[in-house]
């Protein structure tokens, strides 16, 4: 009797011990931190020796070589004129009626030109171009390749510098979108709003990439200083580069989960990043 | 005694390893206010972990809607018990369908049936229940509680040597309690106990008269498999 009941409690034991644990439920959603977007957004300046002209021609040149991004349609007709780019494209709707929209890119009025891959897109073109223009809607287009995207900004980029347009590209030394902290991530991430500064995303092939950053993440200080504003991060990379530093230790806080039994909890890690600072010649 | 040492080994590697799939990633243990990590890579962001979460396969949650199939160990007492004691058999076997509204506790219903049989020089005795059950089912995961009550029909012929030969219909009822643990790959482990009380109205054959009663505990257990 003794040694049934022994093994009675053994099967027992036996059985719970080889049962299933459940898995842990997913963390709870919080949209009060950067949305990821599923575009990837390239760090380039778009630098060139080209003039005016060439980069007049370099668009007519790119006739068939992209796409209006949202229709998918390709640009049947390409020009430049005195007063900036004009694309159109056409097609035809049930009953054979033919319609055409079209898009202007006035090169006095450029704010920013970035460029983008889809690699998620199901389109043939995954490659892009968004053109900001000052009070209105950016032009999104869309290119078959790298080479067509970066000669389409390029061109974009000479032209709008030779019109004087109030050009405001990415910070070349870190390359990523920076923001102040909201009272809800400062009391989520148990920092002082006042304390830091918080990545959107970050562009591709950029230092800040190249030293480890991620989006969401939260700069506490920079070589020790506490920063409030994206600026003053930019000005602490500016004084280093230009002290000859090739790194730069900024301290933050990445936003990650902690499993615990059946559940996720937030959690923020202590991180030091080594941004790297490109100089003239490589190291000082 | 080695099967047991055997069975206690076996349970121990069973409830480390279930510790072990539980244990947080090293890269996950490291708590806020502690030294800053100097490896950014080796702390993944959460809205990596939320992507690969949303995108993973979602993993098939095992609802409440099975097939269980077991053995049935049948204590008989009343006016038929002494009638059947010669018929001492060991197939017994249970088997059906419970299925609760929803994974969480909630409303169970199924059909199940019991079957009895026996072959002997003397002739053959087969017992047959079908019935279903009303009740409720506790989700205490990864075990279920089932507790209801189960009514259906009992069919019972014994075909014995002369005149001991009768044939039965009746209806059966009667409370049930059963225990379904989780085992994984959409299987479980079941053991139910059941008192039914059974009244044949139909008896023809060489019984005497009033022998029309039978009351069951029934011990089963054995395997149960989602739906």
């Amino acid at each position: 009797m003794k040694k049934a009941s022994l093994l009675i409690g053994l099967s027992a034991l036996f059985v719970l011990g080889c049962a299933t644990p459940p898995p842990p439920a997913p963390p709870p959603v919080s949209d009060i931190w950067p949305k990821i977007y599923e575009d990837e957004t390239y760090l380039t300046g778009f630098e060139s020796t080209w003039t005016e002209d060439e980069a007049v021609g370099a668009i007519r040149n790119l006739q068939n070589s992209f796409v209006e991004h949202n229709a998918n349609l390709p640009i049947t007709e390409l020009n430049v004129d005195a007063f900036g780019a004009r694309a159109r494209w056409s097609w035809v709707e049930v009953g054979a009626i033919q319609k055409s929209a079209g898009f202007i890119i006035p090169f006095d009025q450029v704010t920013s030109v970035l460029l983008e891959s889809y690699p998620a897109s199901d389109k043939a073109f995954k490659w892009g171009i968004n053109v900001y223009i000052s009070g209105g809607n950016p032009v999104v287009l869309r290119m078959p390749n790298r080479d067509a995207a970066e000669r389409f900004g390029k061109a974009v980029i000479v032209l709008a510098k030779a019109r004087k347009s109030p050009l405001s590209m990415p910070n070349m030394r870190f390359g990523a979108a920076v923001g102040s902290l909201t009272v809800d991530q400062s009391r989520a991430a148990g920092v002082l709003q006042s304390a830091g500064v918080i990545i959107s995303w970050i562009f591709r092939e950029s230092p800040a990439e190249k030293a480890g950053f991620s989006a969401q993440d939260i700069i506490t200080s920079v070589a020790g200083k506490t920063i409030q504003k994206g600026q003053e991060l930019f000005d602490l990379i500016e004084v280093a580069a230009a002290a000859g530093a090739t790194e730069l230790k900024i301290d933050g806080l990445r936003r990650t989960y902690r499993r615990e039994g059946d559940k996720y909890v937030e959690v923020f890690i202590p991180i030091r990043f080594s941004l790297p600072i490109a100089q003239p010649g490589g190291t000082k | 005694m080695t099967f047991a040492v055997t069975v206690a080994l076996f349970a121990a590697v069973c409830l480390s390893a279930g510790a072990q799939a539980q244990t947080p990633a090293p890269n996950q243990v490291q708590a806020p206010g502690a030294a800053p990590v100097t490896d950014p890579a080796s702390v993944k962001p959460a809205w990596q972990i939320e992507k690969e979460i949303s995108s993973a396969p979602a993993t098939p949650v095992p609802g409440f809607n099975v097939f269980f199939v077991g053995y049935n160990f049948p204590q008989y007492s009343g006016s038929l018990a002494d009638e059947l004691a010669p018929w001492k058999s060991w197939l017994n076997f249970s088997f059906g369908m419970d299925s609760s509204m929803t994974i969480k506790s909630s409303l169970l219903n199924g059909v199940g049936g019991d079957l009895t049989l026996n072959f002997n020089d003397d002739g053959s005795h087969m017992l047959m229940n079908s019935m279903a059950i009303f009740g409720y089912s506790f989700n205490l995961n990864p075990l279920r509680l089932n507790l209801g009550a189960r009514l259906g029909l009992s069919i019972l012929d014994v075909t014995g040597p002369g005149a001991v030969s009768y044939t039965g219909l009746g209806y059966i009822l009667g409370p049930e309690a059963s225990v379904y643990l989780y085992l994984g790959s959409n299987t479980w482990l079941w053991a139910r106990g059941r008192y039914s009380y059974a009244q044949y109205a139909m008896l023809t054959g060489s019984v005497p008269s009033g022998d029309d009663q039978l009351s069951t505990v029934s011990v089963q257990a054995g395997l149960a498999f989602d739906l």
